[in-house]
C-alpha cells in the first residue's frame, strides 16, 4: 500500500478521533490521523481534564478551610492561582502525551494540520512546515469536535470576556465573575472561581439551573450554590455589555425586571457549535442539521458513503465519553459490517464536577412522564448514608426512576460528594436492562456511598432501610 | 462420564419432551431409578437410569428435543462430575438455576413463532431482566427469540419485536368490540399443535389422507342386551365391577372380527396382515392441556377374543384410569388389530344420532356404537312397539375390505348384539 493511502483517516484527534483511531488499528486497518492543535483534543487540552484538575484544587482548599470540622488545623489557607493553572497544564501535557505515545504503539499515522475533504475518499492536510499533503482512504471519520458558541454581544475578546479556553488559565482569579450558562461549563466555573473568592453572578436562559437535569436536581442545586453564595438569576437573559478597563457592566432582563451586574470578568458557557464549516462539508453534499451538526447514523454513517461523523460535530450530547464510543462502534461497524450495535443516546451518563458534584444517566422524571410511563420515584438522601456523614458531605440526594409497569430503571439523578464516581454502576444497570427485582438482589458494599443507590431503589418500591 | 439420549420409545417416535428430571442438578444416582419423565406423541414415559452416578442435566424441563438428542450425562465420580460442569466448555448450564432457561441439541421450541425462531440453541439462553420480565408478562418464550444485544443477549427490543412478530401473525389482532360495519375477531387463546394435540392432528390427517375410508351407517335392538347389563349391574358388589356397554360392544366386536376376519386386519405398505387374535384400540377421551383443548388416547385392549366381558370390563377401566393418569407406555397404545370408538360418554340419547369414526391406522375398520335410544319399532306383524335401538357408525379402508365382508360383519355384530346369550357360546 502506498504511503499515503490508508484504510481510514481520521480527522480530528480528540477522545472521539484518537480512540477510533487505535480502535481501528487493533482491527488490522491502516490508520491516519490528522490533528490541527493538540492530541486529546478539547476534551484533554481544554475541557475535561484541565477543569478536573482545576476542581480539585479547590475542592482541596474548600477542605482546608474546613480542617477545624474535621479535628486538624492547617494554619491560614491559601493558594497560588499561578501554580494552580500551572498543574492543570502539566497534566493535559502528560496525558496529551500519553495519547501520542498509545497513538505511536498502534501504528497510527499522526498528520499535523488542518484537514480539508477535497474529495470522497481523498483528505488533503495543510501542515505547518511541509506544505500540503494529501492522503486517501476508503473510509474518512469526522471527528472535528466542537466550539464555544458565540452569541451576538457576549463574542469572547480574550480580556473581559472569556470563553471557557481563557478561564482555564487566569492570570488572577477576578474579585467578580459573571457566568453566562447554567450548564456543565459554567456550573464548573462558577463553583471554581467562588471557592477561590470571586463573588460570582450566574444567568441562566432557562427557569432552572442546569438545565438537562432532573427539576428536582435542578432546585437542590440551586439551593446549594445559593448557600455558597453565589447570585443565580433564572429566565434571565443578558440584553447589553458595556465594557470597562477590567470591568464589565452587563444589563440583564429577568423575567419583568431589569438588573445591572457589575463584573470583572464575564464566561460565556452558552453551550457549543460544530466544527463543520471549514472541512469541505458543502462540496460533498454531507448533511448537516440546522445547527451545522452532520447528520449521521447511530453507527457514524453520513448521507455519503464513506464519510463517518462522530463526537460533537455528530450532535448532542456533546461529550467525550460518547465521542468515544461512537468512534469505537463507527469503526468496528466498518470492520465488521452488521456487527456493531449502534450507541444508544438515551443511555449516556453526565456529570457535572461543581460543588456539589451532579450526575444522572437516562430518563428524568419529567421526561419519563411525557413520554408516558408510570412511573416509581425513589429518592435516598446523603444525610442517611453512613459514609457521607463519616466524609462530612451530608447533603445530597439520590433519585431513582423506575417505570411502574415494568420495573424497568429509567434513570437516575443524583447530586453530592463523589456522584459523578457513582453514576456508572446505575449506567451498568440501565445497559443490561436491569429491572428492580435485579438490582435489589445485588449486594452493595457498606460503608459506601453507592448504598444510596440501593436504597433509593428500595425507597421507590417502599422497602428503603435506612429512611 | 456417560451420555444420557433421548431414546426411541415406540416406532415412528421422533422427539420427546421432557416433563420432569426426577433428580436435581448433581444429585447422585442410583442404577435403575427414576431418572427423567418425556412426554412423546402418545404418553408419558418414566426413564429410569441406565446407570449410577452424578447427573448432569442438559435438556430442561418443557423442552422438545429430537430422539437420540444429549439429555444428560452421567459421571461415576463427584469429582468427574465438578470437572465436567467446570470445564467451561460453554455449552453446559445448570438447568435448576431458577432464571435460567437451558436447552440443548436440535431442540425446535415448540411454539417457536415464525419470522423469530432461531433454530438451534446451545446453552444458556441469555436474556436481560427487562427483557425476561417483558416476556414473561406476554408469555413470550426466551427460547424464540433471537437476541441482538450485545453478545446474542436478549433484549427489550427482541422481545419488543416478538410481540409484533405473534400479532401480526393471526389475520386479525384482539380488538375491542367495535360496534358497526366490522365485526373484529377476538382471540380467546391458542392451542399449539404439539404433543397430543400434534399427534391427533397428525394421524387424523394421514387417515383422512391416505385410506379410501368408506361409511356404514345401521342400528341395532339391543333391548334384551340392556336387559342382560341391568341383570350384571345388579350383581355389581358380586362381580366387584360395573360391566360397561363399552364392554360389551368390545366383546361382540371381538367375536364378530373372528367370524369376518378381513376386518380384523391391518394395511401397511403394500401388504395386508390377518390377524388372528383380536387387539382392540379404544378410544379414550382425555382432558386437554389447556382451557379449551381436549384430547384423545387409543389404549390397546389385547387378545380380546379370548376374555370374557367381565376380564373386558376391568381391563378397560385399567386402562382408561393408566390413560388419564398418563401412564400408559407407548407399547400399551401400539398394535392394535380394529378400532372400537364409543361416542356414549358424549351425548344423552338422540343427542348425536351417529357418526362416522375415523380410522386408526394402520387398523382396516373403526366401530362406533352410539347411545341406545328408546325408539318406537314395527314388528313383522306390524305392531308398534317400543325398543331400545343404539345407532352405529362403521368406517372400513375400502382398499383391503370390500362391501361383502362388511356386510357379513355388521349382520354378525347385529346379531350378538341383540341376542346377547350368544356371546355365551
Amino acid at each position: 500500500m502506498p504511503a499515503n493511502i490508508f484504510d481510514v483517516v481520521i480527522i480530528g484527534g480528540g477522545p472521539g478521533g484518537y480512540v477510533a483511531a487505535i480502535r481501528a488499528s487493533q482491527l488490522g486497518m491502516k490508520v491516519a490521523l490528522v490533528e490541527r492543535e493538540s492530541l486529546g483534543g478539547i476534551c484533554l487540552n481544554w475541557g475535561c481534564i484541565p477543569t478536573k484538575s482545576l476542581l480539585r484544587s479547590a475542592e482541596i482548599f474548600d477542605y482546608i478551610k474546613r480542617a477545624d470540622e474535621y479535628g486538624l488545623s492547617a494554619g491560614s489557607a491559601g493558594f497560588d492561582i499561578a501554580k494552580i493553572v500551572a498543574r492543570s497544564r502539566q497534566i493535559s501535557d502528560q496525558l496529551s502525551k500519553g495519547v501520542q505515545f498509545l497513538l505511536k504503539k498502534n501504528k497510527v499515522t499522526v498528520l499535523t494540520g488542518e484537514a480539508n475533504l477535497s474529495a470522497v475518499g481523498s483528505v488533503s492536510v495543510e501542515t505547518a512546515d511541509e506544505g500540503t499533503k494529501s492522503v486517501c482512504a476508503d473510509h474518512v471519520i469526522i471527528a472535528t469536535g466542537a466550539r464555544a458558541r458565540q452569541l451576538p454581544g457576549l463574542e469572547t475578546d480574550g480580556r473581559l470576556v472569556w470563553s471557557y479556553k481563557e478561564a482555564l488559565v487566569p492570570e488572577k482569579v477576578p474579585e467578580s465573575l459573571l457566568v453566562i450558562g447554567s450548564g456543565a461549563i459554567g456550573m464548573e466555573f462558577a463553583s471554581f472561581y467562588r471557592s477561590l473568592g470571586s463573588r460570582v453572578s450566574v444567568v441562566e436562559v432557562e427557569p432552572r439551573l442546569l438545565p438537562v437535569e432532573d427539576h428536582e436536581i435542578s432546585g437542590l442545586a440551586e439551593k446549594a450554590f445559593r448557600k455558597r453564595g453565589v447570585d443565580i438569576l433564572l429566565g434571565a437573559s443578558v440584553t447589553s455589555l458595556k465594557k470597562h478597563t477590567d470591568s464589565v457592566v452587563a444589563t440583564i432582563k429577568c423575567q419583568d425586571e431589569t438588573r445591572e451586574i457589575k463584573a470583572n470578568r464575564v464566561i460565556a458557557a452558552v453551550g457549543v457549535t460544530p466544527n463543520s464549516d471549514s472541512i469541505g462539508l458543502e462540496a460533498l453534499g454531507i448533511a448537516t442539521d440546522k445547527s451545522g451538526f452532520i447528520k449521521a447514523d447511530g453507527l457514524g454513517r453520513t448521507n455519503v458513503e464513506g464519510i463517518y461523523a462522530i463526537g460533537d460535530v455528530a450532535g448532542a450530547p456533546c461529550l467525550a465519553h460518547k465521542a468515544s464510543h461512537e468512534g469505537v462502534i463507527c469503526v468496528e461497524n466498518i470492520a465488521e459490517p452488521g456487527k456493531a450495535l449502534p450507541l444508544d443516546k438515551s443511555r449516556i451518563p453526565g456529570c457535572t464536577y461543581c460543588h456539589p458534584q451532579v450526575a444522572s444517566v437516562g430518563l428524568t422524571e419529567q421526561q419519563a412522564a411525557k413520554q408516558g410511563y408510570g412511573v416509581r420515584i425513589g429518592r435516598f438522601p446523603f444525610a442517611g448514608n453512613g459514609k457521607a456523614i463519616a466524609l462530612g458531605e451530608s447533603d445530597g440526594l439520590v433519585k431513582t426512576v423506575f417505570d411502574s409497569q415494568t420495573g424497568e430503571l429509567l434513570g437516575v439523578h443524583m447530586i453530592g460528594a463523589e456522584v459523578t464516581e457513582l453514576i456508572s454502576a446505575p449506567g451498568v444497570a440501565q445497559s443490561l436492562e436491569s429491572t428492580e427485582a435485579d438490582l435489589m438482589h445485588t449486594v452493595f458494599a457498606h460503608p459506601t456511598l453507592s448504598e444510596m443507590v440501593h436504597e433509593s431503589v428500595l425507597d421507590a418500591f417502599d422497602k428503603a432501610i435506612h429512611i | 462420564m456417560r451420555e444420557i439420549v433421548l431414546p426411541q420409545l415406540a416406532m415412528g417416535m421422533s422427539e420427546g419432551t421432557i416433563v420432569e428430571w426426577c433428580v436435581a442438578e448433581g444429585d447422585r444416582i442410583e442404577r435403575d431409578a427414576p431418572l427423567v419423565s418425556i412426554e412423546t406423541e402418545k404418553v408419558v414415559v418414566e426413564i429410569p437410569a441406565p446407570y449410577e452416578g452424578f447427573v448432569h442435566i442438559i435438556t430442561a424441563v418443557d423442552k422438545t428435543v429430537p430422539v437420540d438428542t444429549l439429555i444428560a450425562q452421567i459421571t461415576s465420580t463427584k469429582d468427574e462430575y465438578k470437572q465436567l460442569i467446570g470445564s467451561g466448555s460453554g455449552e453446559t448450564a445448570v438447568a435448576s438455576a431458577e432464571e435460567d432457561v437451558v436447552i440443548k441439541g436440535e431442540a425446535t421450541p415448540p411454539d417457536a413463532s415464525p419470522g423469530v425462531a432461531s433454530g438451534p440453541v446451545t446453552g444458556r439462553i441469555k436474556a436481560s431482566g427487562l427483557a425476561k420480565r417483558i416476556a414473561g408478562d406476554e408469555g413470550i418464550e426466551l427460547a424464540s427469540i433471537t437476541g441482538t444485544g450485545p453478545g446474542g443477549r436478549i433484549v427489550r427490543r427482541d422481545v419488543e419485536n416478538a410481540i409484533e412478530v405473534r400479532k401480526s401473525i393471526p389475520v386479525s389482532v384482539p380488538t375491542s368490540i367495535v360496534s358497526g360495519s366490522t365485526p373484529a375477531r377476538r382471540e380467546k387463546g391458542r392451542i399449539p399443535l404439539t404433543g397430543m394435540r400434534g399427534a391427533i392432528a397428525e394421524r387424523m390427517m394421514q387417515a383422512k389422507l391416505n385410506a379410501a375410508q368408506t361409511y356404514v351407517f345401521f342400528e341395532i335392538d339391543v333391548t334384551k342386551l340392556l336387559l342382560a347389563r341391568e341383570t350384571m349391574l345388579s350383581r355389581e358388589d358380586e362381580l366387584g365391577t360395573r360391566v360397561s356397554m363399552t364392554a360389551l360392544y368390545t366383546k361382540a366386536l371381538a367375536l364378530a372380527c373372528q367370524h369376518v376376519p378381513i376386518c380384523n386386519a391391518t394395511l401397511e405398505g403394500d401388504e395386508i396382515t390377518v390377524w388372528d387374535n383380536v387387539d382392540v384400540s379404544v378410544a379414550v377421551a382425555m382432558p386437554g392441556k389447556g382451557d379449551y383443548d381436549s384430547g384423545l388416547l387409543v389404549p390397546v385392549l389385547r387378545n380380546v377374543e379370548t376374555k370374557n366381558v367381565l376380564q373386558i370390563s376391568r381391563e378397560l377401566k385399567n386402562l382408561v384410569n393408566q390413560a388419564r393418569a398418563g401412564k400408559l407406555s407407548t407399547a400399551e397404545m401400539s398394535d392394535h388389530t380394529v378400532t372400537l370408538s364409543s361416542t356414549a360418554g358424549l351425548s344423552t340419547p338422540g343427542s348425536w344420532l351417529v357418526s362416522a369414526p375415523i380410522l386408526n391406522m394402520p387398523a382396516v375398520m373403526a366401530f362406533q356404537p352410539g347411545t341406545p335410544k328408546r325408539t318406537p319399532v314395527v314388528t313383522d306383524d306390524d305392531q308398534i312397539i317400543v325398543r331400545d335401538i343404539l345407532p352405529c357408525g362403521l368406517t372400513f379402508d375400502h382398499r383391503a375390505v370390500d362391501g361383502g365382508p362388511i356386510g357379513d360383519f355388521t349382520r354378525k355384530i347385529t346379531d350378538l348384539l341383540s341376542n346377547p346369550e350368544l356371546m355365551l357360546l
